[in-house]
């Protein structure tokens, strides 16, 4: 086996299915920064870090996917809030289906 | 915004300096934004500090910075971002031209959109510059010194270029295109 290789692969499949992973978590809640990466890292074991997130969090922001909103906490140092837009559950749905097809198309050939 | 507070002199300092290369960074943007991107990173470190208390303060710091990472490295595309939203919500031609200067390389529509654009304001330079500069246009002999030759050679030079490429005739193409990109 080619550990090289397969560790290349993992990457980019991780890195190429990162806004979907993304979409999917906020498609119930509303999340923050921080909790998206506890939430990543807890169900999917994903270790996003900061720098990865926030840049793509603001591109989702400007493609109309999710929408945000600072929460004041107690401690004076508020919490952004994410949410999904119309535009961003539409948009997932389309995903959803989109990886249901290839995950169908990729079983097929592989068995 | 609300900074956050460290017990220990040198934490202060390396958290003061972060902030401040968010802040040298992000100059560009309007203070709205600037101030976004600051309380964001900013809440990133807090929560991280906070989520590993009893650790290490400066420790923690530095994990958390990098895990967000350079400011000058990871801000660029949001900062492109803002400054196009700036730009397409203002219509300044100051943010303009910074949002495409930032987002030349996103894409053959910003190259495309940046040269029309340029377009447009030669012929803008053009036109005025042919009212104003009437008779030092038809005539080489109005004024003599370096500045003046200059600047009609320059401005012959390029009423040339609009001539040849029949830009005049294409301007009111090009101006149709620039607002419909910019819609868009």
């Amino acid at each position: 086996m080619n550990e090289e290789f397969l560790q290349k692969w993992q990457s980019q499949v991780k890195k190429g299915t990162l806004a979907f992973m993304l979409l999917n978590l906020l498609k119930d809640t509303e999340m923050y920064g921080y909790e998206i990466i506890d939430q990543m890292s807890r169900k999917v074991a994903i270790d996003i870090a900061e720098g990865t997130l926030y840049p793509l969090l603001n591109r989702l922001k400007a493609d109309g996917l999710v929408d945000s909103k600072w929460v004041e906490q107690p401690s004076g140092i508020p919490r952004k809030y994410y949410t999904l837009t119309s535009a961003g559950k539409e948009t997932l749905i389309e995903m959803s289906k989109f990886w249901n097809g290839l995950d169908k198309s990729i079983k097929k050939i592989s068995k | 915004m609300k900074l956050i507070e460290f017990e220990n002199k040198n934490t202060r300092e390396v958290y003061n300096d972060y902030i401040r290369r968010i802040e040298r960074t992000t100059k560009s943007l309007s203070e709205k934004d600037r101030e976004d991107v600051l309380m964001e990173l900013n809440s990133y470190i807090y929560e991280y500090v906070q989520e590993n208390r009893g650790k290490d303060e400066m420790a923690n710091l530095l994990e958390i910075i990098k895990r967000i990472g350079a400011p000058e490295e990871v801000l660029p595309p949001v900062i492109a971002d803002k400054k196009m939203e700036q730009a397409t919500r203002t219509f300044n031609p100051k943010h303009v031209f910074k949002a495409l200067v930032l987002n030349i390389t996103n894409g053959f529509s910003f190259v495309i959109f940046s040269v029309l654009y340029l377009l447009l304001f030669c012929f803008g330079f053009l036109a005025v510059a042919k009212i104003f500069f009437r008779r030092m246009w038809v005539s080489s002999r109005v004024k003599d010194g370096f500045i003046w030759d200059f600047l009609r050679t320059l401005l012959l030079r390029v009423h040339r270029i609009y001539w040849v490429c029949g830009l005049y005739r294409r301007f009111f193409l090009s101006l149709s295109a620039c607002i419909l990109l910019l819609l868009f």
